[in-house]
């Protein structure tokens, strides 16, 4: 069974290319993937890749908020079906752990 | 707890912090919900009654709401019902998931959402559509 909203991914990944457009160089990448959530709900999942700038001058927070933000100003998710969950990393933190699951 | 360790941290410490943050939301809402009860005795065990699953029901309801005119209010709740679902999920894979890598910068930028939700909380906490969200929590569908 596929996921609501997988039908339009190409609007999902036309806005996300669009906002790591307007967001670099402070975002590196932005990826995303469908599944479950905790209760069985259909998700999408974000991850996204920060440069080492932005955790070390501080501004982690507001460029998280601002990725969030020009999202869902994007992409109706409810309309969608989909929850929607943001997820990130620096390129510091993903050296150090090596996360098969943010290769 | 999240900034406590030196780098790098502790997973237990960030997995702690994020299933607080989360907790500490969801007892905000019910105690402004259980405090509308008039015997304070029973407030703690009427606590008991909010279940996650329907609160998470309830907010994403409140997310699929499209007012004919703009309504600050209910954009305020739906950042407050956003982040409340946001932190649920967290804190169910922070609790269960033992497979997933916390950093912390994404904890301390998800408590800080929390933080926010509170702050926005205390502006609507009195208007009717707060007080219709709290008690949703308690409906049966």
């Amino acid at each position: 069974m596929f996921p609501p909203g997988y039908y339009r991914e190409s609007e999902i990944k036309a806005a996300v290319e669009e906002v790591e457009r307007l967001m670099s160089p402070r975002v590196k990448w932005i990826r995303y993937k469908f599944d479950r959530d905790w209760s069985g709900d259909w998700a999408i999942y974000f991850q996204v890749l920060l440069d080492d700038d932005v955790s070390a001058s501080g501004k982690v927070h507001e460029t998280m908020n601002q990725v969030r933000r020009e999202m869902y100003e994007r992409l109706d998710f409810g309309e969608l079906g989909l929850f929607s969950y943001f997820s990130l990393r620096t390129e510091s933190d993903q050296k150090r752990l090596l996360d098969a699951a943010w290769a | 707890m999240a900034r406590k360790d030196p780098d790098p941290p502790k997973e237990a410490s960030l997995r702690r912090a994020i299933s607080t943050g989360y907790y500490a939301l969801f007892h905000l809402l019910i105690g402004d919900a259980v405090v509308n009860w008039n015997r304070e005795g029973d407030r703690a065990k009427l606590g008991r009654a909010f279940d996650h699953g329907r609160m998470k029901a309830v907010s994403n309801e409140i997310l699929g709401r499209k007012p004919a005119a703009p309504d600050p209010s209910l954009d305020q709740l739906k950042q407050i019902a956003r982040i409340f679902v946001d932190a649920q999920e967290r804190r169910h894979s922070a609790d269960y998931d033992n497979s997933r890598a916390w950093v912390r910068d994404d904890v301390i930028d998800q408590l800080e959402i929390i933080s926010e939700a509170f702050q926005t909380w205390a502006l609507i906490r009195h208007k009717d559509l707060a007080q219709d969200y709290l008690i949703a929590f308690l409906l049966r569908r």
